[in-house]
């Protein structure tokens, strides 16, 4: 019998279907991946894949921190993965199969109040997983059912539910924040480019509003609030309605993005002087032999950048677990100068002053339109290059005006002590110095006149003169500035 | 084969009118009773139409059924009966439904000015807040304790973000604003629905019977986060309303030391 | 889909004998079969996957960790020796003009053009000697001595909306005070590649340095600093954690002690070169007990002004 030809298009039309429609049907085809950031992806090919004998900055930054299906949870890092992370003491036989283990955890931290599985790290076990039948928290005692001996020994490490925060944080990171911010939290995601502000990219480990001081990063508390209230004024809406231990998992997998992307960035400033492309480039120009030039690489991977990923990592840790202290955390030394037309007229003379010359970005009237916003500013870590466009900007490059104080709109929060923190600290990642040096009580003027911006009814129509400094004024001028009720 | 068909065109219906019967029990019906007094008179007019439109429908989709029952089961040798039709019958069947389809429209009348109509406005009512729906959160603004909510913030107002406090037991009206595109402050379960429209300060007013918490969503397709686009309407008896404004007031005027004795600008 | 189930309706309505509907009917539910695809479980990197997490955990036996130098002996068993030099710029030779004249309209004039403003990107001194270029070892060589971080701070002034000194070496852990000698405000604003950067006002007048910062990290190329009010004021220091660094000074030499005995490979830097790098790798030998001299040679053409 033959085929009518319809028939043998539609069969024709069919098979190819069925391939195309079943070969997308593997893990492969849809899995995402963290991206690397412009600094790795200049780098010299050895430095960043590696090569036979060393690692490059690719393979060091996977191994511990892995990719979005499987992901790794270094324990150096001060992020809460969930779960603990415990030392194996002894392990008990009982009879029909039963064992007990006994895990210890490290100073300072607590063993789970719930268990459900062990999984093993190091040691004859590692990368197994058990059960918990029975779990003791106060003794660190797991009852597990095994059958076989178990070839763990004493001084194991294991994870008693280990990665519980971290798996939930990143479902929910992907389902709600992954379109704007990207998978691997580079501001980059589909939506990013239709909008103005782009959305933070974490990897600087530079986050805009805290409540620290400026050297110090970003606290929890911070970005509970700006996760639970939004940022206003920008695309970043208010996820208030999440559960708190949603709230808690979300910040948790940013802190390790943002940590990711910061060691990622410091282990290209180790390389990037001397193995980027441009680097390799302007040496070969200066007749360095190649061979010469991989086998210092050769070296350096094997020594000086081997050592530093184990300090780097320290490093950040203690900076990072540094944020959530007190010590970090701002305090003004004097409560807020009440908010009279007295403290209201001081805080303009300081806007206007040569002490502090708020004016000179924001304007004399806070419309945001000071001098600094029509000129072409250099770009510091592009070897002075202007920038395409005149104003200020952030330090990923993007056009970032200053504040339209007239508007009341309050990215970082309207609170008065989140302004005080944005002049105290300053805003780390924009143009926004940090004005720590000057006295508190000023700054309460500040924030007092700041506030009242919005309500002039004439704004600018004090009639001070910038440059003029506010030791000369003596009698006040009529001015009109909204009374205090 | 005939038979089959009208068989087939008697059990679709049925099988409508039970699912329409269990839906109650199952949770397909109304989320929730109405928890606003418009929202009960919205649901008795609901239940009106729907009691019209059921005898309407199980009348007519009888007929149909019988009628091919007729025709299948009708000796094939039988003539068919000629007709020319029934005046009659036709002005019966035109007039009956446009008195009940006036009746209808003229029975939501009252309902729809309550609600719409700001003349009809309970008296009583008192400007609660003012909600600014924005992509993809609702930014409330409440006017400063003891003083009138006006459409230009003023000094004092208090700000929050996807949660609206609301005293149960009397008339509240909100503005409803937008800062974007359009929006639609939509809560099932106060028979609540209004779009916002750019430019426009639309007042709403709602009466709250019970204490509770109800949700507030989005029914006006906004963009890629519309379905998210949620928060909470927290119904409270006024003192806890009064309460809540007044830790909002102390929260928004938080100058990061501990000292009670601050609270300037009042 | 919707094309291919109403093509084989049609042909299952059409006269096909039985075998081509057996083939096409198989072929249609093969499709849909594979359209569900539903049993595949958890594919994808979107909010369905689940991921698993596995701990990494670092070597119990932490290396002995490198620090820079270690000089238990005395320097009697390490041979030192020392290096010392004049930059001198070969080939044309470029003399800047000052940035801004004296009584200039540019940003408060009143002090910042109460004299020339110079272009500090390149001074020479006598006979085409640079100032300003940094002489460093990349890190700290075997059998060098350890850094002795000085108690006292780094004084770093600003005058005429110039900063003083405009290049130096701070050692790591030093603490640097800002200091102001205008009426007027600047913001000192760092911006290293390895350390936390710094952008903060500080107030006109102030000699107590109420602005003050450290560097903990070596860094590999010199930072510059920058005040955004005036975007002309340039400075750079390099921050290092060993003694093997210096600046050449007006007339261009530097010298550089306790070096141990052998090669070692100097990088030579200067802001207005081509890059940053008048020399990468400059190869210079120590003697034990003597002083090596060496005229660096700056050629004009690699300027980059």
């Amino acid at each position: 019998m033959s085929l009518t030809p319809s028939l043998k298009l539609l069969t024709l039309a069919g098979l190819l279907s069925l391939v195309t429609a079943i070969s997308g049907c593997t893990d492969s085809a849809f899995e995402s991946s963290f991206v690397y950031s412009q600094g790795t992806l200049s780098l010299m090919r050895e430095a960043r894949d590696g090569t036979k004998e060393n690692l490059g900055v690719k393979r060091l930054l996977d191994d511990r921190f892995g990719n979005p299906q499987h992901l790794k949870a270094w324990g150096e890092m001060p992020i809460d993965f969930g779960g603990a992370l415990t030392t194996v003491v002894e392990i008990k036989e009982l009879p029909r199969g039963r064992k007990v283990i006994k895990l210890t955890v490290e100073e300072g931290q607590t063993l789970p109040a719930k268990a459900a599985n062990l999984k093993f790290v190091t040691g004859g076990f590692a990368g197994a997983g058990l059960h918990v039948d029975e779990w003791n928290s106060e003794t660190g005692e797991a009852t597990v059912t095994a059958s076989e001996s178990l070839t763990i020994s004493a001084s194991d490490i294991c994870a008693v539910d280990g990665g519980t925060v971290l798996t939930a944080g990143r479902m929910l990171y992907m389902r709600h924040c992954s379109h704007c911010h990207g998978t691997s939290g580079d501001g980059n995601g589909p939506t990013a480019r239709y909008m103005t502000p782009k959305p933070r990219d974490y990897r600087n480990g530079v986050f805009k509003f805290k409540s620290t001081n400026d050297m110090s990063k970003v606290s929890r508390n911070d970005l509970s609030r700006i996760v639970k209230y939004g940022i206003p004024g920008t695309y970043m809406p208010s996820f208030l309605l999440l559960k708190d231990e949603d709230h808690h998992a979300i910040i948790e997998y940013v802190r390790f993005l943002a940590l990711r992307g910061e060691y990622e960035r410091k282990l290209v400033a180790e390389l990037s002087s001397d193995f980027s492309e441009k680097a390799y480039k302007s040496r070969i120009n200066a007749s360095e032999k190649k061979e010469d030039i991989q086998k210092e690489l050769e070296e350096f991977l094997a020594g000086d950048l081997k050592q530093s990923a184990k300090t780097l990592g320290a490093d950040l840790a203690e900076i990072w677990a540094a944020a959530d202290t007190e010590e970090a955390a701002i305090v003004p030394s004097v409560a807020r100068e009440p908010d009279t037309p007295v403290s209201r007229r001081r805080g303009r003379e300081l806007f206007l002053s040569k002490t502090l010359n708020c004016a000179d970005c924001h304007g004399i009237d806070g419309a945001g339109n000071g001098p600094q916003t029509i000129a072409f500013a250099k770009n510091p870590l592009k070897a002075d290059e202007l920038y395409n466009e005149p104003g200020l900007h952030d330090d990923w490059d993007n056009l970032n005006q200053p504040r339209n104080l007239q508007l009341g709109m309050y990215r970082g929060g309207r609170r008065p002590i989140d302004l005080f923190s944005r002049i105290y600290g300053g805003i780390k990642g924009s143009a926004m110095p940090s004005f720590k040096t000057t006295p508190h009580e000023d700054i309460w003027h500040i924030v007092n006149y700041v506030l009242s911006i919005p309500f002039e009814t004439d704004p600018g129509a004090t009639g001070i003169a910038p440059s003029v400094a506010p030791e000369s004024l003596v009698a006040p001028a009529a001015v009109t500035v909204p009374a205090a009720n | 084969m005939k038979k089959f068909w009208a068989l087939f065109f008697f059990f679709w219906p049925t099988v409508a009118i039970i699912v329409c019967v269990i839906a109650p029990s199952r949770g397909w019906w109304f989320p929730g009773a109405p928890m606003s007094r418009t929202g009960i008179q919205i649901d008795g007019l609901f239940y009106l139409i729907l009691i019209i439109v059921t005898v309407t429908f199980v009348a007519t989709q009888y007929v149909l059924g019988y009628a091919l029952w007729r025709g299948a089961t009708k000796d094939p040798g039988e003539k068919a009966f000629f007709s020319h039709g029934s005046h009659k019958l036709e002005i019966i069947w035109t007039i009956v439904p446009s008195f009940i389809l006036v009746f209808i429209s003229l029975s939501q009348l009252d309902v729809l000015a309550e609600i719409r109509v700001i003349s009809k406005f309970p008296e009583k009512s008192t400007k609660v807040a003012e909600v600014k729906a924005r992509q993809f959160e609702w930014r409330i603004r409440y006017p400063k304790i003891g003083t009138e909510l006006t459409t230009e913030e003023n000094p004092g107002d208090l700000y929050f973000v996807n949660e609206l406090h609301v005293p149960t037991g009397k008339p509240v009206i909100i503005n409803l604003r937008t800062q974007d595109v359009q929006h639609a402050f939509f809560s099932p379960q106060l028979r609540v629905k209004q779009d916002a429209v750019p430019g426009l300060v639309i007042p709403i007013w709602f009466d709250v019977l019970e204490v509770g918490t109800y949700d507030l969503v989005c029914a006006e397709l906004c963009g890629w986060g519309h379905y998210k686009m949620k928060a909470r309407i927290v119904a409270q008896s006024q003192s806890s309303v009064d309460k809540y404004l007044t830790q909002l007031t102390a929260d928004q005027n938080a100058d990061g030391t501990k000292s009670e004795a601050v609270k300037s600008g009042e | 889909m919707g094309i291919f189930l109403s093509s084989g309706l049609q042909l299952s309505l059409s006269g096909l004998n039985a075998m081509n509907k057996t083939v096409s009917m198989t072929v249609m539910c093969l499709l849909l079969g594979s359209a569900g695809c539903s049993d595949v479980p958890d594919f994808g990197g979107g909010a369905s996957v689940v991921p698993d997490v596995s701990y990494v955990v670092e070597d119990a036996t932490a290396s002995a960790s490198d620090a820079p130098a270690v000089s238990s002996d005395s320097s009697a068993t390490i041979s030192l020796g020392s290096f010392t030099g004049k930059v001198v710029m070969t080939g044309d030779v470029k003399i800047l003009p000052p940035l801004y004249k004296q009584g200039a309209e540019i940003k408060d004039p009143t002090v910042c053009a109460a004299v020339d403003v110079p272009d500090e990107r390149l001074v020479l001194g006598e006979a085409n000697a640079v100032r300003g270029v940094f002489i460093y070892l990349n890190k700290s060589p075997k059998g060098g001595k350890a850094l002795v971080t000085p108690a006292e701070p780094y004084k770093f002034d600003q005058k005429n909306c110039r900063f003083f000194p405009h290049c130096d070496i701070i050692p790591v852990g030093q603490e640097v005070q800002v200091l102001n000698d205008d009426t007027i405000t600047h913001n000192t604003h760092t911006n290293p590649l390895k350390n936390p950067s710094v952008n903060a006002g500080v107030p006109p007048g102030d000699r107590e340095g109420k602005l003050s910062f450290i560097y903990r990290k070596t860094e590999s190329v010199p930072l510059s600093i920058t005040c955004d009010y005036h975007t002309w004021m340039k400075a750079y220091q390099l921050p290092v954690d060993h003694p093997y660094a210096a600046v050449t000074d007006e007339t261009g030499s530097f010298t550089i002690k306790d070096l141990p005995a052998g090669k070692h490979s100097f990088v030579v830097w200067h802001e207005a070169a081509n890059g940053g790098f008048v020399e990468r790798k400059l190869l210079v030998e120590i003697l034990s007990g003597e002083t090596t001299k060496m005229q660096i040679d700056y050629p004009s053409d690699r300027l980059k002004l």
